[in-house]
């Protein structure tokens, strides 16, 4: 789960190699002098749970090994296919040093950039995006949005633009359509500036910037703010679910990666977590009878005997009992 | 009898023309090129240092060596002021992709460059790296190059446009169709105007057809002349010969510029987020547009990029816009949606719209006619 900084130009496919060569021209070479660490909460999610992705920022031991308090960590985790479905930068503590590049606003509007808040489902929400190049050189970046409904659960995660950012200002507006399916309820729309994805070794410019809009219907209750992490670490928290429009988080493989650059030195680490549908104990994407019979053949076992089936231990108190069979048959025939 | 060995010629990445000349603020171009290689993927200039005091590098772009191969991935900075005497420029660009590789000699990439001083400095190429598609470092040495800049001769005729080029045979910004352009000859001989000369300007349009006038020289020793582009002019690069004679002695000077959209919405490309092109899209997913532009005028324009998305039945399902200012030459923007669960399937459109200003400000004017692509939505 922890790697620190690497040398560059070490990858062997075409696009790594890309993607190193940005990284050769932006950083140089260097000795490790910084480390990231990246972890999921737990290995393995069902559908409901709520994640969390969480890590830290340190010196190399040469340096002392002390904590980094105002690193900008780059998250991205991806689904099985590959596709982005977080894209996200979390300080580790207080804000970095500005960079040449700044989100310097984020609205939601109407199609002309007029701020609007209010959207309702089922139609096209607007935002519109200004980014500032201070430096004389055009730079080389890729703008993500990222929305998460009021249960803080994603429902978009695209790069919405890749190209050259020029010197001074660029306005940016992006239309996404609002599913059916996802809660009613204040939204936040997450906007990034990344030098290249953090899944192909890249980094945030700068703190992300994010609008709230509302998307009309009734309010669910408030979800508990999580808790602050402590300097030098970050967390990230979302809403686990499976809207059928969005299809975010089907149970699967997910990869994360975290990198950081700090002032010259560049970091990063990846982890992986899983997805799962509470029930499917076989992992076929079905809660079916094949999922009973393996419960069955685990029944009142617990851990330490052979017969113990983990997957089976629905509700992970290390016995296979009649609470599991209880989730299972509340499950049964749902589909991943 | 076997023919005999013939050793293959050393792999180099020269700085060319590796001795430039430039007047005194003027534009010019050094191209980087890559001789007698093979299976090359990617290539990187870590540093080429040159004295920021004599030029300053005003932007740079890849060359066709690796791009008439397929996708690329570019990458520039440009630092002109590196340290208190030299300017830097680092580039690295990959073919994207696997099967094709660049083989022979060809252009990499050309730096512009603006003379801000009269003197010599040296185009020095630093650590440079090639990468064959195994991804090993292929062996090669570098040439350095040089540039001087001198103030420009004393001209007797000097023929430019009221958008540049003054000076000999220097090049005037762009003009679109329906500009009106003001062809100025200046007659300066012995330090002094010329009044009073017929001085004949014949221009010749992209496919060397000349028009040919007359005027005389006013008592500012400029000769004034003007024409209007009509509707739908010849695209492309025009020269105007300004020609005079004095005292016996016949003088001449050219102007040349080209002839188009300012800003033109040259391709667009549907393609899926890694930039492969994908003609069919179910409803719900992502698509994206490679639009290729290009500013034919010799500074960066103010743009306002347009696109309205249509689904099958004509409704339109997405807005996106861009409003930023466009540099000099080819550019790509790759933009994103996600088309609206809601849409109707079967074949819609993409238009793509190039103005001056959103129109919602008022008094803007479209730099070319829209662009558009089909966009097949199927059920999902």
């Amino acid at each position: 789960m922890t790697r620190n900084h690497r040398k560059i130009g070490s990858k062997p496919l075409l696009v790594l190699l890309a993607v190193a060569l940005t990284l050769a021209l932006i950083n140089g070479a260097g000795s490790a002098t910084i480390n990231i660490t990246v972890n999921p909460g737990k290995p393995s999610y069902f559908i409901g749970d709520q994640g969390t992705i969480w890590g830290n920022m340190t010196f190399s031991a040469g340096l002392g090994g002390g904590l980094i308090p105002d690193a900008l960590v780059s998250l991205e985790v991806d689904n099985m296919s590959g596709v982005p479905i977080i894209l996200r930068t979390i300080t580790t503590g207080s804000a970095p040093a500005p960079s040449t590049i700044l989100i310097t606003s984020v609205t939601s509007c109407d199609p002309a950039g007029n701020p609007k808040y209010v959207f309702p489902k089922q139609d096209l929400a607007y935002f519109k995006v200004t980014v500032n190049n201070t430096d004389t050189a055009p730079k080389y970046a890729e703008i993500t949005l990222n929305i998460f409904d009021a249960r803080n659960v994603v429902y978009e995660a695209f790069t919405a633009y890749k190209g050259l950012l020029v010197n001074g200002t660029t306005t940016m507006l992006f239309s996404d359509p609002i599913p059916q399916d996802i809660s009613s309820g204040n939204a936040t729309a997450y906007f990034n500036v990344f030098s290249a994805l953090p899944s192909a070794g890249g980094f945030a410019y700068c703190i992300e910037q994010s609008t709230v809009f509302s998307i009309v219907g009734t309010s669910p209750p408030p979800l508990p703010t999580p808790e602050q992490p402590l300097s030098g670490f970050y967390n990230l928290t979302f809403l686990i679910d499976n809207y059928q429009r969005t299809r975010m988080f089907r149970p699967g493989n997910y990869s994360v990666s975290a990198n950081c650059k700090y002032q010259t030195e560049v970091a990063n680490a990846t982890a992986t977590f899983q997805v799962v549908l509470r029930g499917d104990i076989n992992r076929d994407g079905i809660v079916d009878i094949y999922d009973a019979l393996l419960l069955a053949g685990s029944f009142l076992k617990t851990i330490g005997d052979p017969k113990y089936n983990a997957n089976a231990d629905i509700n992970v108190d290390g016995v296979v009992d009649i609470y599991d069979a209880i989730i299972l048959a509340g499950n049964f025939g749902k589909t991943a | 009898m076997l023919p005999p060995k013939v050793d293959a010629a050393p792999t180099t990445m020269i700085v060319d023309p590796q001795n430039s000349t430039a007047y005194l603020n003027a534009t010019f171009n050094i191209n980087i090129t890559v001789t007698d290689v093979t299976n090359m993927v990617g290539w990187q200039i870590t540093e080429l240092y040159y004295l920021n005091s004599i030029l300053n590098c005003t932007g740079a772009t890849e060359g066709p060596f690796l791009t008439n191969l397929g996708s690329t991935f570019p990458i520039f900075d440009i630092l002109n002021n590196f340290n208190s005497t030299h300017g830097r420029v680092r580039a690295a660009s990959v073919l994207l992709g696997s099967g094709v590789s660049a083989n022979g000699t060809g252009v990499i990439a050309t730096l512009n460059f603006t003379a801000i001083a009269t003197g010599t400095t040296d185009a020095t190429l630093g650590q440079t790296i090639l990468k064959d598609s195994q991804n090993l470092d292929i062996p090669h040495t570098t040439i350095s190059g040089n540039a001087t800049v001198t103030l420009p001769p004393i001209q007797v005729v000097d023929v430019y446009t009221q958008r540049g080029g003054v000076g000999a045979n220097v090049s005037s910004d762009s003009f679109k169709p329906g500009d009106t352009i003001f062809l100025n000859a200046s007659l300066i001989f012995q330090g002094a105007p010329v009044p009073g000369i017929i001085v004949q300007f014949i221009t010749y349009d992209p496919h060397g057809t000349p028009t040919a006038r007359n005027s005389v020289s006013g008592p500012d020793g400029v000769a004034l002349l003007n024409f209007t582009l009509p509707a739908n002019p010849v695209f492309g690069n025009y020269v105007t010969l300004a020609s005079a004679t004095i005292n016996g002695n016949s003088y001449n000077d050219t102007v040349s510029y080209q002839v188009g959209w300012l800003i033109n919405i040259i391709q667009i490309v549907l393609c899926n987020c890694t930039g492969y092109a994908q003609a069919q899209f179910p409803r719900g997913s992502l698509v994206y547009l490679n639009i290729t532009l290009q500013n034919i005028a010799f500074s960066p324009k103010q743009l306002f990029l347009h696109l309205q998305i249509y689904d099958g039945s004509t409704n339109p399902v997405g807005t996106d816009w861009i409003n930023y200012a466009i540099p000099a030459g080819k550019t790509n923007v790759f933009m994103g949606f996600r088309i609206p669960y809601w849409s109707i399937s079967g074949v819609g459109q993409i238009y793509v719209a190039a103005y001056d200003k959103p129109f919602w400000v008022g008094d803007y004017q479209a730099y070319c006619p829209d662009n558009y692509v089909p966009l097949s939505i199927s059920g999902g």
